[in-house]
């Protein structure tokens, strides 16, 4: 039974890093002579999730990979999987504290990697530190670039957060803005 | 006595009536039994006080805390993985450091071989805050300068992060300077115990704390010498003198000793009892330190816990406990080995060891590292910033006493490159300014970019001197480097300010904190109408003190103080240009904000602290909180970058630089007093202030300066290209020189980002062909490009 919670837990990181391939990664700076004017391509909408009734900090669904952004980024590195994976291991164990923990050793390695940030983020939601889980999200989606499925999965922490902290427009606003991502 | 209450009304009368009766011989025998009796209850009282006052001190004291313990403080932990960018030279050094040896083949945790590019080690096990990290043999390889494959030495499996232990920088120290690296019995390899008690103690398991027949023998050997040869003293005994006596070779001493050896040995076992003693002992001495037991003697002789010592190395401290000073093993090197050896035969006569064994650890040499470690740090500025930051959770005291583990952010190669070439700089430009030697000063501080964890920090030109520590405490004017925070408060009001918005470069005169003020361009000259990422990319003053001016002083200070500036700052228009005084910590404060896209983070120099036995006691996790908006730091920083190619810091446009997209600003101060840079990379952020303690003139801008220190260390530490995700409201659009838009192709264009909606649509001339029908149906919206729009009718 364990063992196979972990392998769905596994699965899921493994997924949500796959997303990770999809996050733009634009040049620098000022370019010169280059031709960069572009729209982030549009989703088509996905079926609506019925995200109001998400718990705060229960596993949410990985969100899907974003196919259609132009350039390919790093591949996940194996040390930042195995930290994840660690992670998810203490958090499902109840140890939120320690997976927090080895998550900024994690972020040590790619600390501009936004699934660290938002798997941060939602370790704070779980432990009710609810400004910094917003704030987590906030700074995961400052890097998300167009990676959608990740940008929504924020929202939705930032949502509750807001909720909790007594913000009911912030949290409406944060809601709508997951909504239109999906 | 007791009678005597039952009479006390007539008193007189009883000693009368005993007078009496003294005379009688009856009574006479009675009266001696009582006193006799009495002076025998007063003895026993006292010498029953007296043991139940021994007995107090001796549990009091071995079983509250036996030993303060100097807080720990640590480096990071080197983290292994595949693609790190690290050299095989790099590693082994760290290695070293760390105490590993460099045998043939790899014998155990703490050893190390190298063949090629490929590198073979077993680590030490470690306890870190999240968890234990077991000892594990790996096998690297390198190149290019990178790490490429990481594996368990002997499965072949692939490891994804190997943890080293951290290199331990600094102990805070009791007054008295007595260290210790408390052991556990079971950590000490037994054959130290065995020989320990063969040498100073055969009887240890037999006796109760006092050994009549080694007493015997010693008193018989001391007698037939005429002088005291040998102790005969238990190891309980010594334990005894070291822990609770002065050293006095008293008669007196010698029973008490013996008396509260009886009475340790009655409360605790003999396991208790050589624990104590392995800790306790006096091991030698470094300056104002005192090296007390085999933990730290172990370090302190041959860099490597006491689990990884050999025969010779144990007999050689065993030896020590004799006379640590008369057998220094650094200083008196035939004496050690004398006494060594001597051990070695006395192991072999005691059934210790066999005679090939003793053979074979005779022919070693002493094995002992020639410098010994220094206790005190070789990090000095850095600590001041731990101390500081422990002072706001600790006592002092615990900070002496418990033993504390406290894991710092310090990266030693940073910090070592940061001290060398702060140093190295300093001499070159003194020279060329024709400075006298040691007239510039300097402070260094660097972070990593995201994190706010505070990885280098020197605090002058000399790392050892301690005292006037300038990156913590040096309050200097910032002169430019205040001017990012003027642009990002124009660029958050989106739309009325975009990268091209023109501003204003022409003179200007106005009152500032009651005077007259005229301030000028650093070329005196004056540029007209130029677009907002020019003017901050060349720093030009009157163009900036125009749009701070209009955006108001007190708009700008509360913008400093939200990107992490906490003291009081006044509000003037000389602001604008740099007046405001802040030391380099504080403007590394203000600069990780915008390095970290508007996401404050406070710097970090501790991240854990574990007690001595290593349990977890605080974490200082990684906080952040959204003070700006990404876009508009977005746009910022790109001009930021823009300085560094073509700006004032365009010094540093050599390929490196390039490749790795910095961005930075510099900042000068009024006659050339300060010289500031503050800059970052994808991985590192680090600001550099040069200036003289006594405040005159260096002849240094910041380009000339604190950029020269500052490229010097990022070419040796950054490996990371500044590669920023845009936030998704911006858009990169192709504007011409005068901010209006065009085709990528056109001469001139460059491609700028700008929030959605707030791209100029005015199209320059040239390239107007192409687009005239999609332009004439736009209209322009902002005063910037209105002199572009008017062009275009020209």
């Amino acid at each position: 039974m364990k063992r196979a919670m972990l392998r769905v837990a596994m699965l899921g990181v493994a997924i949500a890093l796959v997303q990770l391939f999809g996050c733009a990664r634009m040049p620098e700076g000022i370019q010169e002579q280059r031709p960069t004017v572009r729209a982030p391509p549009r989703h088509p909408p996905s079926t609506a999730e019925k995200r109001d009734e998400t718990i705060p900090g229960a596993p949410q669904p990985a969100p899907q990979p974003d196919r259609q952004t132009g350039e390919p980024a790093q591949p996940p590195s194996a040390a930042v999987v195995a930290l994840l994976d660690t992670a998810e291991q203490r958090a499902r164990a109840g140890n939120l504290d320690n997976a927090a923990a080895v998550l900024e050793r994690a972020l040590r390695l790619e600390p501009q990697n936004p699934l660290l940030w938002h798997r941060l983020a939602t370790v704070r939601l779980q432990q009710r530190d609810f400004a910094q889980a917003a704030s987590l999200a906030a700074k995961s989606n400052a890097l998300a670039g167009s990676n959608r499925q990740l940008q929504a999965s924020n929202w939705d922490t930032i949502a509750h957060a807001k909720e909790q902290l007594g913000d009911a427009a912030a949290a409406h606003a944060a809601r709508e803005k997951a909504r239109a991502l999906r | 006595m007791a009678h005597n209450s039952s009479e006390r009304p007539s008193q007189q009368r009883t000693l009368c009536k005993r007078g009496k009766r003294a005379k009688t011989p009856r009574a006479v025998h009675w009266s001696v039994l009582y006193g006799v009796l009495g002076i025998m209850l007063v003895l026993l009282l006292v010498a029953g006080g007296f043991l139940r006052a021994l007995d107090h001190r001796v549990r009091s004291q071995f079983e509250g805390k036996r030993w303060a313990l100097p807080a720990r403080v640590y480096a990071r932990p080197l983290e292994l993985f595949v693609d790190l960018p690290l050299t095989l030279d790099d590693l082994t050094s760290e290695l070293t450091s760390l105490g590993y040896r460099r045998p043939e083949h790899p014998d155990g945790p703490g050893s190390f071989t190298r063949q090629g590019d490929t590198i073979h080690f077993v680590t030490r096990a470690f306890r870190f805050w999240d968890g234990a990290e077991p000892s594990v043999p790996v096998q690297a390889a390198f190149r290019r300068s990178r790490l490429v494959s990481l594996r368990h030495a002997q499965s072949g499996e692939s490891l994804p992060v190997v943890r080293l232990h951290p290199p331990l920088i600094g102990s805070i120290y009791p007054a008295h300077h007595e260290d210790r690296m408390v052991v556990r019995l079971s950590d000490v390899p037994p054959v130290l115990i065995e020989a320990l008690i063969a040498v100073e103690d055969q009887r240890f398991y037999a006796h109760h704390g006092v050994d009549p027949r080694a007493l015997g023998r010693a008193l018989w050997a001391n007698l037939r010498a005429r002088t005291a040869v040998q102790g005969g003293s238990t190891l309980t005994q010594q334990l005894v003198k070291n822990f609770y006596l002065q050293p006095e070779r008293l008669l007196w001493r010698k029973l008490q000793e013996a008396l509260m050896a009886l009475l340790l040995e009655w409360h605790y076992s003999k396991d208790d009892i050589l624990e104590a003693y392995l800790n306790e002992i006096f091991l030698g001495q470094e300056g104002k330190r005192a090296i007390h037991g085999f933990g730290l003697a172990s370090q302190f002789y041959f860099g490597r816990p006491v689990e990884e010592l050999t025969l010779p190395q144990i007999a050689l401290l065993i030896g020590l406990a004799r006379g640590a000073s008369y057998y220094n093993p650094r200083r008196h090197t035939d004496r050690a080995m004398e006494r060594r050896n001597a051990v070695l035969d006395t192991l072999v006569d005691r059934g210790v060891i066999g005679p090939a064994e003793a053979q074979a650890a005779k022919a070693e040499g002493l094995g002992v590292t020639p410098e010994a470690p220094s206790g005190v740090s070789p990090y000095p500025a850095f600590l001041d910033l731990v101390r500081r930051q422990l002072r706001r959770d600790y006592r002092e005291q615990d900070l002496t006493s418990e033993g504390l583990q406290v894991f710092t952010t310090l990266e030693p190669r940073v910090q070592k490159h940061g001290q060398q070439i702060l140093a190295t700089r300093l001499a070159a430009l003194e020279k060329q300014q024709g400075l006298s030697a040691g007239a510039l000063q300097g402070a260094v501080v660097v972070t990593r970019s995201q994190l706010g964890e505070v990885v280098a920090l020197a605090g002058g030109r000399d790392p050892l001197a301690g005292g006037f520590n300038r990156a913590l405490h040096a309050v200097r004017p910032i002169g430019s480097l205040i001017k990012p925070v003027i642009y990002l408060t124009a660029l958050s009001r989106s739309p009325d300010y975009t990268l091209v918005t023109s501003l204003d470069d022409r003179p200007l005169r106005l009152q500032s904190n009651g005077k007259d003020w005229t301030p000028e361009n650093f070329d005196h000259q004056y540029h007209g109408a130029v677009p907002l990422y020019r003017a901050l990319a060349h720093s030009y003053n009157l163009a900036t003190v125009r749009l701070g001016l209009a955006l108001g002083v007190p708009q700008v200070v509360e913008t400093v103080k939200r990107l992490g500036i906490t003291r009081a700052l006044d509000a003037h228009p000389s602001t604008l240009l740099g007046t405001m005084a802040l030391p380099p910590l504080e403007v590394t404060q203000m600069y990780q904000t915008l390095a970290s896209a508007g996401f404050r983070t406070p710097l970090r120099a501790i991240r854990e602290v574990l007690t001595a036995t290593g349990q977890p006691l605080q974490r200082y996790s990684l906080a952040v909180e959204q003070v700006a908006e990404p876009a508009p730091v977005f746009l910022l920083t790109t001009a930021l970058q823009e300085a560094v190619r073509r700006g004032t810091a365009r010094v540093l446009s050599h390929p490196f630089a390039t490749s790795m997209a910095i961005a930075g600003k510099t900042g000068t101060t009024d006659d050339l007093r300060d010289s500031w840079f503050a800059g970052f990379t994808g991985d590192y952020l680090a600001v550099v202030w040069l200036g003289r303690d006594n405040n005159l003139p260096t002849g240094l801008t910041g380009a000339t300066g604190a950029l020269s220190v500052w490229d010097d260390l990022m070419r040796r530490i950054s490996s990371q290209p500044l590669r920023i995700t845009p936030p998704p409201q911006i858009e990169f659009v192709p504007v011409d020189p005068q901010g209006r838009r065009t085709d990528p192709y056109c001469p001139g264009a460059v491609t700028l980002p700008f929030i959605t909606g707030t791209a100029p649509r005015v199209w320059a001339p040239s390239c107007e062909y192409r687009k005239t029908e999609e332009a004439e149906q736009q209209t322009p919206v902002r005063g910037g490009v209105f002199s572009d729009w008017f062009r275009r009718f020209r």
